[in-house]
């Protein structure tokens, strides 16, 4: 009971800071896994049950308010999938502990990129209402509700975005990690995506892979029903409440919050190796 | 195109989020079930739920290619497609090369 419960807190605290940023939560969830005595092997199917966890129980109020582009989504995952697979086929080949040194790297790059940027990138468009929130057909733009009216945006530079978000994937496959903490911040600074739409699509489109992941885990007889369940109750608690808080920060401080937890993500990433 | 390109979507979530608050509220009473009892009757409330999170994600992007074939948006039809293909060969990597 004791050990549900802290697995029930510790799933709630990383699924919510995840969905917030749009950062999947596993590479929190399964550190603090291991740094507690679990085996990593019994933590990476957690972390990946936390992801789906945490993108369902987002994806209703982030539908609802439009945030998802799940156009922009299906791009960028097929160009990280893709990256992700050749990652994992070339994992015995690369130096891990050097990928994970890379990653934590990005990570705080991504922080500086984000943390430096002052006032707003998209701001409200005159004459734009309710109606006109929401993605567009056949392109990678969109608009999004935002304090004073509805913004308008588009995907720029994505030869230079798809091919970061490839490489992305290949180093998360290689490292086993979701990735979804450099995809948010590549969506959202390369792609000048604004961050709420760029956290609200990663969420969506990690959920996916992480769903793809846990077949596998699930057909290798790895997923262990009571910790997963424990897991699930504490990831849709914390997913629903990140999703929630996300909703009401504004897009700068939502920026510098993401800026603060790459940080601690980087260190952990560090911490791990 | 049965759309026109640069119309706002038809991706409205008026459906989706309804379904997906549903999942969310049952996977979350069967988790928490699967976790604090210990009973053949909870194993299964938590494998259900188990079951939820897994195969929700990807109900999803179905659902969504089934709204963009209504669009006639077939470059981004073909690229969800395209996700889940990537996804399954990523699955039979992990399962046969790595033994994950």
């Amino acid at each position: 009971m004791l050990e549900a419960l802290l697995l029930v807190a510790i799933a709630g605290l990383t699924a919510g800071v995840g969905v917030l940023g749009g950062l999947g939560g596993a590479v929190l969830l399964v550190p603090t896994l291991v740094l507690l005595g679990w085996p990593a092997t019994q933590a990476a199917p957690l972390g990946l049950i936390l992801v789906a966890g945490g993108s369902i129980a987002a994806g209703s109020r982030q539908l609802a308010e439009r945030s998802v582009n799940h156009r922009l989504g299906v791009t960028i995952e097929l160009a990280a999938t893709s990256g992700a697979v050749a990652g994992a086929l070339l994992s015995t080949e690369l130096p891990e502990d050097a990928l994970v040194v890379v990653l934590a790297g990005a990570a705080l790059a991504a922080a500086f990129l984000g943390g430096r940027r002052r006032g707003l990138r998209n701001p409200p468009v005159p004459g734009y209402e309710a109606e006109d929130v929401g993605e567009r057909v056949g392109s990678l733009a969109g608009a999004y509700p935002i304090t004073g009216g509805v913004a308008r945006y588009d995907a720029r530079r994505l030869p230079l975005g798809l091919t970061l978000m490839a490489l992305a994937g290949l180093v998360a496959g290689t490292t086993g990690t979701s990735g979804g903490f450099i995809k948010t911040p590549i969506t959202s600074e390369i792609m000048q995506v604004p961050t709420k739409v760029a956290a609200a699509t990663t969420t969506f489109t990690i959920g996916v892979t992480a769903s793809a992941a846990l077949i596998v885990f699930a057909l290798r007889g790895r997923i262990d029903i009571q910790h997963s369940s424990a897991v699930i109750f504490g990831s849709l608690a914390g997913g629903w409440a990140g999703a929630a808080v996300q909703s009401s920060l504004s897009p700068v401080w939502l920026r510098r919050g993401l800026s603060v937890v790459l940080v601690v993500i980087a260190f952990v990433l560090v911490l791990s190796t | 195109m049965s759309a026109e390109p640069g119309t706002v979507s038809i991706i409205r979530g008026r459906l989706q989020g309804p379904a997906l608050q549903f999942v969310t509220v049952t996977a979350w009473i069967l988790g928490g079930l699967g976790a604090f009892t210990d009973t053949k009757w909870a194993r299964l409330a938590g494998l259900i739920a188990i079951v939820l999170v897994t195969t929700t994600p990807l109900i999803r992007v179905m659902w969504l290619m089934l709204r963009w074939l209504q669009e006639g948006d077939y470059a981004f039809l073909w690229r969800g497609a395209g996700l889940l293909a990537v996804a399954a060969v990523g699955g039979v990597v992990a399962f046969f090369w790595l033994g994950i």
